[in-house]
């Protein structure tokens, strides 16, 4: 992280252009090395599917609202995230 | 300097002198130019060959629209005043510019320059390259390029997207975001987006998952 960092500030060359942008899943790092870009950060966090978004989501798959009620309460957390909705939907049936 | 300074709308450095300016200088310049991140154009001496080797490229460049350069000829502002009392009649110009437009080769060295000028590596059109490529591999071989299908039909629009869009909206007025070219990382206007911890500690899926 600390790497791509540097060259991301333009610490690497006093002339280099940095860029405004960065983009990262690594959340406690960024805590950590955040100090490094001081002034004018603007965070924008994006998490699980907040409640409007789960339900887009469920309504592209074709299950009801209520879909929540079907599944373990252990993986309705993890059915909000997109990484592994899908993931959750396909293997429902083995979900504990 | 100039850009070092803080002149962020600028893309492109031209570089236009009647004396052939050599590779070390010439290196120097396009290395420099990389740094801050604005294509360089050298017009020198040299600049029109191989189709017009007896002009210089600034002179050639001049007879591309007569019209304009004898117009900005006309206009005293443009006269250096030392040189105003040794300025050729328009007359004169005029018939030294359309003698250059008549030479064999200058509509090949026009192409040629009007291929040079659209090929050369500018910022804007280079993020616009840039994100049209990265359109591209969303859509075409996002399973190959990101590790990850892309399937439209499927796609979830995020909340945090008008955040997006407020913050760019904000930083391009407010800042110079458009040029992007501010050498202090520290006055550059970030915008970080955190996305989903969970990327970085998977779960484990014994959690959820039924022996």
């Amino acid at each position: 992280m600390a790497c791509p960092l540097t060259w991301a500030t333009g610490l690497t060359d006093p002339d280099a252009r940095p860029c405004a942008v960065i983009a990262t899943v690594r959340r406690r790092s960024w805590q950590e090395l955040a100090d490094w870009v001081r002034v004018g950060v603007q965070e924008i966090h994006m998490g699980p599917y907040d409640n409007a978004e789960f339900r887009v989501a469920l309504k592209l798959q074709e299950l009801p609202t209520d879909y929540l009620q079907a599944i373990p309460g252990n993986a309705r957390q993890m059915v909000r995230r997109p990484r592994y909705f899908d993931l959750v939907i396909k293997y429902k049936d083995k979900l504990g | 300097m100039e850009a070092a300074n803080g002149h962020c709308r600028r893309q492109l450095w031209v570089l236009a002198t009647s004396v052939e300016v050599n590779p070390f200088q010439e290196q120097a310049l396009r290395d420099t130019g990389e740094n801050v991140g604005l294509a360089v154009l050298i017009l020198d001496s040299s600049a029109a060959r191989p189709e017009l080797p007896e002009i210089a490229s600034i002179v050639a460049l001049c007879a591309s629209p007569p019209d304009e350069t004898l117009n900005a000829l006309s206009r005293p502002e443009w006269r250096d005043a030392k040189l105003r009392v040794n300025m050729p009649p328009l007359d004169e110009a005029r018939d030294e510019l359309e003698k250059i437009r008549a030479l064999p080769q200058f509509t090949e060295w026009l192409t040629h320059f009007r291929a040079t000028l659209t090929g050369l590596p500018l910022w804007s059109p280079g993020i616009d390259r840039q994100n049209r490529r990265l359109s591209q591999n969303l859509e075409a071989d996002a399973d190959i390029s990101f590790g990850a299908e892309f399937d439209p039909r499927k796609l979830v629009p995020r909340t945090v997207g008008s955040e997006l869009n407020t913050w760019f909206s904000a930083a391009m007025v407010t800042s110079d975001l458009r040029g992007q070219c501010d050498m202090k990382a520290g006055s550059t206007p970030w915008c970080v987006i955190v996305l989903d911890g969970l990327n970085e500690y998977a779960p484990n899926p014994d959690r959820w998952l039924a022996p």
